[in-house]
């Protein structure tokens, strides 16, 4: 029985370590625990300083959630802007709004304004997830794909999956938009980046409620298993913008 | 076949699990009642209804039953194959026949579709469970 009992005392004993070195930890058991007692099955997400949460409105506590973080947009709003137009700049690969403020217009680049904005906030948004909770989701992917698939994942942060029904090729990445490929005149093209979290998302970057690899699972299991809805309930970025993660 | 169990995507665990084990008929009661109350709040549950060229083939479950413990999937290959058959039609107005009209009027009304669709174990297959989802 000795044995037995080791093993499972080793692993508490490194989960309390390794969670001495996350101070979101506490905060995230508090709220895991708070979901049971309230049957929240999917979890309350964690909202963050500085990072917007975006909850899906039918889910429990979706609009308390969401105020918890708009001090920041709140602020924004009291400046007294007022937006004349918008246009897609090549050069700065992004969308750059014309604004009047004080009888003055000005161009300035939307937020986020590039790739590196939303590097960054997707940085910040990892304060949300745990390692033991991305670790339990590559297991569950595991079970899901084949070896080499799963290789291709824990390699490099995407793989290919092709739709029986559709045909469509997709490429579910890590952190980023899920690619619709076409690959029927002979050359890839890309279709849309298809984005979408479930139950929430940080505005402004690629981090959703859930840990990197459940958003996978989830995207995974969507196209598996209802493909139309699928395309329906995400958000589909133009692939030159950032976005699209490209 | 091993038994039957439903993975729920969660933020703060990563994944729960939950299992139809025949063997444990109070587990198997309150895995249907989560279950239902997971179609109740819009989750969107993916299960295994078979195997296609050697690769799983998910479907999402439509409904459940609690008291077979049974998803209802709607959409299989084979109901696509049946309802792509042509109708007759009346050769004086042009028009379908009595019958088809029905067919038709039971088509074009989603609630009835429900009744009509094939039954999955859930002691039997595995399956995924995600949140509401919206588009970031």
């Amino acid at each position: 029985m000795a044995s037995q009992s080791h093993p499972s005392l080793g692993a508490d004993v490194s989960l309390a370590l390794l969670e001495r070195f996350d101070q979101f930890a506490g905060l995230r058991n508090a709220l895991s625990t708070i979901g049971e007692q309230r049957q929240h099955l999917a979890g309350i997400p964690m909202p963050l300083q500085d990072l917007p949460l975006t909850v899906h409105p039918r889910y429990p506590m979706a609009d308390a959630l969401m105020s918890m973080s708009k001090q920041s947009a709140a602020d924004d709003d009291e400046q007294d802007f007022k937006i004349r137009n918008q246009f897609w700049s090549t050069w700065m690969r992004t969308t750059v709004v014309v604004v009047e403020h004080k009888g003055k217009i000005k161009c300035v680049p939307a937020h986020p304004a590039n790739h590196v904005d939303q590097l960054i906030n997707t940085i910040g948004a990892s304060d949300a997830w745990g390692i033991q909770q991305e670790q339990r989701a590559l297991q569950l992917l595991g079970t899901l794909v084949k070896h080499h698939t799963f290789k291709h994942y824990l390699l490099t942060g995407c793989f290919l999956e092709t739709s029986d029904r559709s045909g469509v090729t997709y490429l579910f990445r890590k952190l980023r938009p899920t690619l619709a490929l076409s690959g029927r005149t002979g050359r890839i093209r890309i279709l849309a980046a298809l984005c979408s979290h479930p139950i929430a998302y940080y505005q402004n970057s690629w981090g959703g409620a859930m840990c990197p690899t459940d958003d996978v699972v989830a995207h995974l299991m969507m196209m598996r298993g209802d493909e139309h809805m699928f395309w329906k309930r995400s958000n589909q970025h133009e692939p030159s913008t950032p976005q699209a993660g490209i | 076949m091993s038994t039957g169990q439903l993975g729920i995507l969660n933020v703060g665990a990563g994944d729960t699990k939950i299992s139809f084990d025949p063997s444990k008929p109070a587990e198997v009661e309150r895995a249907c009642a989560v279950v239902m109350d997971m179609i109740r709040r819009g989750y969107a549950i993916m299960v295994q209804v078979g195997e296609r060229d050697g690769k799983p083939l998910y479907m999402r479950a439509e409904s459940f039953d609690p008291a077979t413990a049974e998803y209802i999937v709607v959409g299989l290959p084979e109901t696509n194959v049946a309802a792509a058959e042509p109708k007759l039609r009346n050769p004086e107005t042009n028009e379908p026949d009595d019958d088809d009209k029905a067919q038709e009027a039971e088509e074009a009304s989603p609630p009835k579709r429900k009744g009509r669709g094939r039954r999955i174990a859930a002691r039997s297959t595995h399956g995924v469970a995600v949140a509401p989802i919206s588009g970031g």
